[in-house]
């Protein structure tokens, strides 16, 4: 886990871009973290990342994984943090960027379907400190978020010595 | 979890996969739908307890869900709600047949054939399959329960066409290739093991072997099932479950009558005319008040799972059931036992009850979660609450109540596309008459206290009843 900005805390459009970015590393079974450790590896029968862009005083981001029959974490969470590293030092390919921008913009109009998630996408939104003008331009906002905007973001957050990590594990002595 | 989370996790179904014989729902709808409401909040509620749903007053339904059954130009039926307001169509279907009709060499590979499907399609490998998905802003799943293969295509109307060309590829064209294949069975793997810790599995399971033994639906995948399951137990199961003569199809949204039946001819009129012969399953006789199980499970908490004999829900007895229901244990914090066994005494943090209905079996079901030193207690206050209302029935209050909420809240299941896709597809699943959807609330505010008490005497009897506890509970002799 990563502390990060939120909708509140970020300048200009970081928190999009960050969206963006953790979309691209984790958010879908087409992404970075599912793709090498679950398909390409085997290591993990799960795995993600996903970004809460929407706490008052900063967000935060979590990268997990659940590891396959006979996997150890430890090595696990190497083979996380090389896809973490791979995906700074590459970037997200243009196609990546693409289907996750109008990915996440075609969530507003999917929202507009359910009056609850209507109510609370602007309720929390208003709540937090954000104007109608920035919920009503949020998937155009989406749209124009850059391919540097999204490293500069997931380079400044994905730094390790400003994380934290879990491990759950069984009761000492419990059987398998 | 940001705004947009819950719009995207409708989308992606592939998170639902529904492990058919690890956790097999309920027949869709019907149950969740007419008794429940109230129940989902139950069971949803958080255990510190600020669920205080909000209760309309004289909430009448003055706005009819104008749905219309249609038949394609190739024959297909499928009942229809246009509505134009917001750019997206959804579609629901199932094929009767599921988990239950799966030959014993072939158990569990219904639920993976159901999750394949989307696991690459003609020329599109898994990833390119699910990328062109993503490309599409859709979602496109498959889900296998006791009772039959479900479907669900939700897409803009921008990509409407598209959309419906991947789901026509899905279902024609899979390619249930092994590398996909491979990765959902070390999922699978995973999960039987570590089942073995969790408490409502084991819970359901011994409930089962003790009231319905040696019925399909006490069946449970094992590793040895899994590891037989191939491509060509894949290919079998689809041949003989995803036919035409078995399809029920509802579509909600921005897509007009003509739109509708030409997207449904091109989706699913190239499948089978008929499916083999579904394989007789016999209607469970649920057995009635065994000895309690105590299953050990070393946690602090303690799992309480009851069953009793139901009824279908074609009986004339079914609406009035799920007034009684909810004023035992259906209504959150409306129902006596939450009231006393939570409330008034702290013994648990929720406990609930709701009717069960697959095409097979019906039993009524309750759960209660309580720290081992408090089961005792809790079950002796469960058992004496179902003793009392079963010789005293329920005031004419309680019914009143119980019928404002069921009937207020209802129209909260009908406030968007997706949903009122999921109440009418289960209506069409359960059998249902069209129009039901529309006299629901009529035939529940018809329900006198006499039926109510009738109900009571046939089915709340607390003899019925077979516990079972999983966990360390203090002062409990297990009985078996």
């Amino acid at each position: 886990m990563y502390s990060s900005v939120s909708y509140t805390t970020d300048r200009g459009r970081e928190a999009h871009a960050l969206d963006v970015a953790m979309d691209i590393l984790g958010g879908s079974d087409t992404s970075r973290l599912y793709r090498a450790l679950v398909e390409e590896r085997g290591l993990a029968v799960g795995a993600g990342a996903s970004a809460d862009t929407s706490g008052v005083g900063g967000g935060s981001v979590t990268v997990y994984a659940s590891p396959s029959a006979g996997v150890e974490l430890a090595s696990l969470e190497g083979a996380m943090d090389e896809v973490v590293a791979r995906f700074l030092a590459e970037g997200p390919t243009d196609a990546e960027l693409a289907r996750a921008k109008s990915n996440l913009a075609a969530t507003a109009i999917y929202a507009r379907d359910s009056q609850e998630q209507l109510a609370y996408w602007y309720g929390s939104s208003l709540a937090e400190g954000e104007t109608l003008e920035e919920i009503l331009g949020w998937a155009e906002q989406i749209r124009a978020v850059t391919r540097e905007e999204v490293m500069t973001i997931a380079r400044r957050t994905l730094t390790l010595n400003s994380s934290v990590t879990g491990y759950l594990l069984p009761e000492e002595g419990a059987s398998e | 979890m940001n705004w947009w989370a819950a719009a995207r996790s409708a989308l992606s179904f592939a998170v639902l996969r529904a492990r058919s014989n690890l956790a097999c729902r309920k027949r869709a709808g019907s149950v969740a739908i007419l008794a429940a409401l109230a129940l989902a909040a139950a069971f949803a509620s958080p255990p510190n307890g600020v669920s205080a749903e909000p209760r309309p007053e004289q909430a009448q339904t003055t706005h009819g869900v104008p749905v219309r059954r249609i038949v394609s130009p190739g024959g297909l039926e499928a009942w229809l709600v246009s509505d134009p307001s917001v750019p997206m169509l959804t579609l629901r279907a199932y094929w009767r047949g599921g988990a239950a009709v799966e030959p014993s060499h072939l158990t569990g590979a219904t639920g993976v054939m159901a999750d394949m499907l989307t696991e690459g399609a003609g020329n599109l490998d898994a990833n390119a399959f699910k990328e062109r998905l993503e490309e599409l802003n859709m979602g496109l799943g498959f889900s296998a329960s006791w009772d039959g293969v479900g479907m669900s295509v939700t897409t803009l109307t921008e990509n409407r066409d598209a959309a419906f060309e991947m789901a026509r590829l899905a279902l024609m064209s899979p390619r249930f290739d092994e590398a996909p294949l491979a990765r959902i069975k070390r999922q699978i793997e995973v999960s039987i093991r570590a089942r073995e810790t969790n408490a409502g599995y084991i819970a359901n399971l011994a409930l089962d072997n003790a009231v319905i033994p040696g019925h399909p639906y006490a069946r449970r995948i094992e590793l040895a099932n899994l590891q037989a399951i191939n491509r060509a137990s894949l290919m079998e199961r689809k041949n003989a479950l995803l036919a035409r003569d078995r399809l029920l199809i509802t579509i909600v949204g921005d897509v007009d009558a003509a739109t509708a039946g030409r997207l449904i001819d091109s989706t699913f009129g190239a499948l089978p005319r008929a499916g083999a012969p579904l394989p007789p399953i016999p209607q469970a006789s649920v057995r009635t008040g065994q000895p309690m199980i105590v299953r050990r499970l070393p946690q602090p908490q303690s799992l309480i799972l009851f069953v009793a004999p139901g009824i279908q829900d074609e009986d004339p007895d079914w609406i009035p059931l799920a007034v009684a229901n909810y004023i035992l244990g259906g209504g959150g914090f409306s129902s006596r036992l939450m009231d006393q066994v939570r409330e008034e005494r702290g013994l648990v943090y929720g406990i609930s009850t709701s009717p069960s209905v697959r095409d097979f079996s019906a039993e009524l079901r309750g759960s209660a979660q309580t720290e081992n030193g408090d089961v005792a207690q809790a079950l002796e206050v469960t058992r004496a609450e179902m003793r009392r209302l079963y010789q005293e029935g329920p005031t004419e209050a309680e019914v009143a109540d119980a019928i404002t909420y069921m009937t207020g809240a209802f129209a909260l299941s009908l406030d968007s596309n997706v949903k009122i896709a999921s109440v009418l597809h289960g209506y069409q699943v359960a059998g249902r008459p069209i129009d039901y959807v529309n006299r629901r609330n009529d035939l529940i505010r018809a329900v006198t206290r006499e039926d109510v008490v009738r109900v009571i005497r046939r089915l709340f009897n607390p003899d019925s009843f077979t516990f079972v506890v999983v966990g360390q509970p203090d002062g409990i002799t297990p009985t078996q």
